[in-house]
């Protein structure tokens, strides 16, 4: 079965299950799924295990007065899950805020997210692909322990409502990831990257020499010493600490949750950040043409400037305030029910070739596990994988170093951002540097 | 929910074909599930109402594991699967380490005890628990300003056979509610958060303790602490953070697959002393808790084990290939979030074992911060710098509460921090929560007693 016939039939079905739903009473979304995936893991550069992967199912979302059920189930019981949702939107309260599941619509046309080659891949070809990577990591003899993942999939979904949504979609995806310690006597380090992509299109050797040099740089961890100093931000960083902070769902707006409700229009960073959230980029992660609800995809500033321009709307928290759904409803699979997340993340690229070589004394943050605190916009993290600058230099990576700021001052703390920009996942992000952080560090 | 028992032919036959097909060792899981998840936002209501049928085959070849899994489950969807799972192996074998398993083989048949099964309860009387929790929460003051509650149960069945003769038929039952509380004064937002989960039914709801009223309390009490202070003190840690220490920090260590891959701290110290005597860590999946599992995800006979004993390293979590490889055999650790994911080595119920302390005595003369209640933490692996947030804190000066704090962080070396704990309470307590690895979420229990530490890292802000 080709994609365009799985989709078809997927379509079929979700317009099946809404036949079974009295539309006097209720409000009824069927959404869809087929995929298909394969992955290979590698353990100290030998195979461990292979996998592969057939899932489909449909999740009916059913609303009486506002009250939303929701159930899913395989695609052979569509009946039983449309009862069951009907059930359980019965027992739940009503709601006055809920108006409608959205309307029909156009759908914009999407590029660069589906890929021949990784539709006809098999295990061998992937498990050479994590084999690739792991050599290409050996850069350098003290490269001792390798291993590393690969997977590839393509899904076909569908979507429909009561209203008469109608759409379908399908995409392919790749992902590569390889962790890598370097050993010298009692000296370790660790390094990490990975790649994830529509399209079948990696650089197996960039992918595998930066986890390399990353675990060579991180040898021999030392302490900074504490007080005040310049941060520069890795993109893996940015996303943690910068782009979670700014994607603000309206749901979180609405209850008052978020430390930037009702700063919507306030110059809350420097003029030269922009971020912007776009479902319609070519060959983005997260790109298609409709959301989990069937709003089409759309290109929407969150920050522009350093003005605060948007929240992350799905048609729930739109309908609510009377303004129009950003197209951010999103379901991590069938077996949820949508809820809002950004698609793709693009923060606006600088001017500066090199952020780090006016740093005389700071620090370069490569990761961090922590997030900011979403209702006080406090950050307090470890530095998980960073080095210490010197002179415009990166030097030794940094032991048991905590850093502390709130984001708004952050933001307003921006002062240089690179011309260079780099996709991780889903954001796309220049290198940041902060002007003036506390870094607490010791060991 | 659907009637598995009856599926032991196919079962049996599906493991012959891979045998067949060439594998020299092939296991099954069959499950069945009938869920609900309720949630209450600020009054509105969700309810999910989940049904799951699917099963998951390996395949074993001389070192390789392929994987497959199905939603199919009548004979030819099995059968089907198992080749799949035959195939894959055969494809990378060529290229994996070898090594062989040693599998020892179980035939039983468990169930959770419970009072009243999630399934013959009606939904109304679980969402008038949920809205209960809310009401409480709000009632707790002017200022809460939103509310979260969730609820979720599972019946969740399996069958788990292998191709060495294991047939295991386990239902697993659990429970668990979360409420999670906002509160605003003028600028200043605070949240709160407790949860209450176990492997029980809707007894477990019954007791007339309350979730909500306790986040909203925390809530509150939050909005006029202060940040945190940076710089190095000594500390106490109340059970959910020992708890969470315990999981995060030396528990993750302990997993052999861990062990193997070189990339953990605690390779090669077996036998070797690496904490104080008042150190003891128990990994015990046969604790009613919500970690619970009477056998393994490989059909493996669950125990409890005592990972670390005043201060010596005594075994690693295993499954059948680590504990093959390793020359411990399995100890029951395998684990697997659903039927469509493979079993990894994992932590089930993971504490500190409790020591002769009272509270008031761990204080006594105590200055530095006293860590309350978790938000969240992680570790890195391959060195042991893990950190952990606290929902909130206290600076202690000779043993009198000062300052309340709020998003206090702690920071330490899993193998130096080990040595530095010299005090733990009589009292021991235990959390539900859920643990992410390798893209698989499970649910876990952590717990502890207080705890006294010296010499750690605290960032605020």
């Amino acid at each position: 079965m080709t994609h365009t016939e799985r989709e078809a039939t997927l379509l079929e079905i979700c317009t099946r299950a809404l036949a079974l739903v009295d539309t006097s009473i209720y409000q009824g979304e069927a959404f869809a799924t087929h995929s298909n995936s394969v992955s290979a893991e590698l353990e100290k550069g030998k195979i461990k295990s292979s996998q592969s992967g057939f899932e489909s199912g449909i999740g009916i979302r059913i609303f009486k007065d506002g009250s939303m059920g929701y159930a899913h189930a395989s695609l052979e019981r569509v009946e039983f899950a449309v009862k069951q949702a009907i059930s359980a939107s019965r027992a739940g309260r009503p709601d006055k805020d809920f108006k409608s599941l959205p309307p029909a619509e156009r759908y914009p046309i999407v590029s660069g997210t589906w890929d021949n080659t990784i539709a006809s891949l098999d295990v061998s070809t992937v498990a050479q692909l994590a084999i690739d990577v792991a050599e290409a990591s050996r850069i350098d003899k003290r490269i001792d322990i390798v291993n590393s993942g690969a997977s590839v999939g393509q899904w076909s979904d569908a979507i429909a409502n009561t209203f008469g949504v109608s759409g379908t979609d399908s995409g392919t995806q790749a992902a590569l990831d390889v962790d890598v310690i370097a050993h010298k006597g009692e000296n370790s380090g660790n390094g990490f990257e990975y790649a994830a992509s529509r399209r079948f299109d990696f650089d197996v050797d960039s992918v595998g020499s930066a986890a390399g040099e990353m675990a060579l740089r991180s040898m021999n961890p030392q302490p900074v010493q504490s007080g005040k100093m310049p941060v520069v931000l890795d993109p893996l960083a940015v996303g943690s600490i910068i782009a979670a902070a700014v994607t603000v769902s309206a749901e979180d707006a609405q209850r008052d949750r978020s430390f930037l409700t009702g700063k919507i229009g306030e110059h809350i960073a420097v003029s030269e950040f922009t971020i912007v959230d776009d479902g319609l980029l070519s060959g983005g992660l997260e790109t298609s043409p409709f959301d989990a609800e069937g709003v089409p995809s759309q290109r929407t500033p969150l920050v522009e400037r350093g003005v605060l321009r948007s929240y992350l709307y799905d048609s729930y928290t739109a309908n609510k305030e009377g303004t129009l759904s950003t197209g951010n409803a999103s379901r991590g699979d069938f077996r949820q029910p949508p809820s809002i997340s950004p698609t793709n993340l693009v923060i606006a690229s600088g001017a500066e070739a090199n952020v780090i070589e006016d740093v005389g004394h700071g620090i370069y943050i490569r990761a961090t596990g922590d997030r900011p605190n979403p209702s006080t916009g406090e950050f307090s993290g470890m530095v998980y994988a960073g080095y210490a600058i010197e002179d415009g230099e990166l030097e030794h990576a940094l032991k048991q170093t905590n850093i502390g700021i709130d984001v708004l001052d952050l933001l307003q703390q921006i002062e240089g951002i690179s011309r260079e920009v780099k996709t991780y996942f889903s954001l796309t992000t220049p290198t940041v540097r902060i002007r003036d952080v506390s870094v607490a560090s010791s060991g | 929910m659907q009637e598995l028992s009856e599926k032991r032919d196919d079962v049996e036959e599906a493991l012959s074909a891979a045998r067949e097909r060439g594998a020299q060792f092939a296991d099954i899981r069959l499950e069945s599930s009938d869920g609900t998840s309720i949630s209450a936002k600020d009054g509105i209501t969700k309810i999910n109402s989940s049904n799951e049928l699917g099963a998951g085959i390996r395949a074993f070849l001389e070192g390789a594991w392929g994987f497959a899994y199905t939603t199919e489950v009548d004979h030819r969807g099995l059968t089907d699967c198992a080749e799949r799972a035959v195939s894959l192996a055969k494809a990378v074998y060529e290229r994996a380490e070898k090594f062989s398993i040693e599998v020892p083989a179980f035939e039983d048949t468990v169930k959770t005890a419970v009072q009243r099964l999630p399934t013959q309860v009606s939904i109304a009387d679980k969402l008038g628990y949920v809205l209960r929790q809310e009401r409480e929460a709000k009632e707790a003051d002017k200022r809460v300003s939103s509310t979260e509650i969730g609820y979720t149960d599972i019946v969740l069945h399996k069958i788990i056979a292998n191709s060495e003769g294991t047939y295991v038929d386990e239902t697993v039952v659990r429970s668990i509610a979360r409420a999670m509380v906002f509160a605003k004064e003028g600028a200043l937002r605070q949240s709160g958060y407790k949860a209450k989960g176990d492997s029980k039914g809707f007894e477990l709801f019954l007791d007339g303790a309350d979730i909500g009223r306790t986040a909203g309390t925390q809530a509150i009490s939050l909005l006029d602490a202060k940040p945190a202070p940076s710089g190095q003190f000594d500390a106490v840690l109340d059970p959910s953070l020992s708890g969470v220490f315990a999981h995060e920090a030396f528990g993750h260590a302990s997993e052999a697959d861990a062990i193997i891959s070189g990339t953990s701290i605690l390779a090669g110290k077996l036998t070797q002393k690496i904490g104080s005597e008042a150190v003891t860590i128990v990994d015990d999946p046969t604790l009613p808790s919500y970690g619970y599992m009477g056998y393994d995800d490989e059909g493996i006979q669950t125990r409890r084990k005592v990972l670390l004993e005043r201060g010596i390293l005594q075994t690693y979590l295993t499954d059948i290939e680590t504990g093959s490889r390793l020359g411990l055999g399995t100890n029951g650790s395998a684990r697997a979030q659903r039927y469509d994911a493979p079993p990894i080595v994992r932590m089930s119920n993971t504490f500190f074992e409790p020591g002769d302390y009272a509270f008031d005595e761990l204080l006594e003369g105590f200055s530095g911060i006293y860590f309350i209640g978790w938000q969240y933490g992680y570790t890195t692996p391959t060195t042991g710098m893990f950190t952990f947030k606290s929902r909130e804190a206290y600076a202690v000066e000779h043993g009198e509460l000062r300052d309340h704090l709020r998003d206090a962080a702690l920071s330490a070396m899993t193998l130096e921090i080990l040595h530095k704990i010299n005090a733990i309470t009589r009292t021991l307590s235990f959390d539900p929560g859920t643990c992410g690895k390798g893209g698989q979420m499970t649910p876990n229990t952590t717990g502890g007693a207080y705890m006294r530490v010296s010499d750690v890292v605290v960032g605020g802000i």
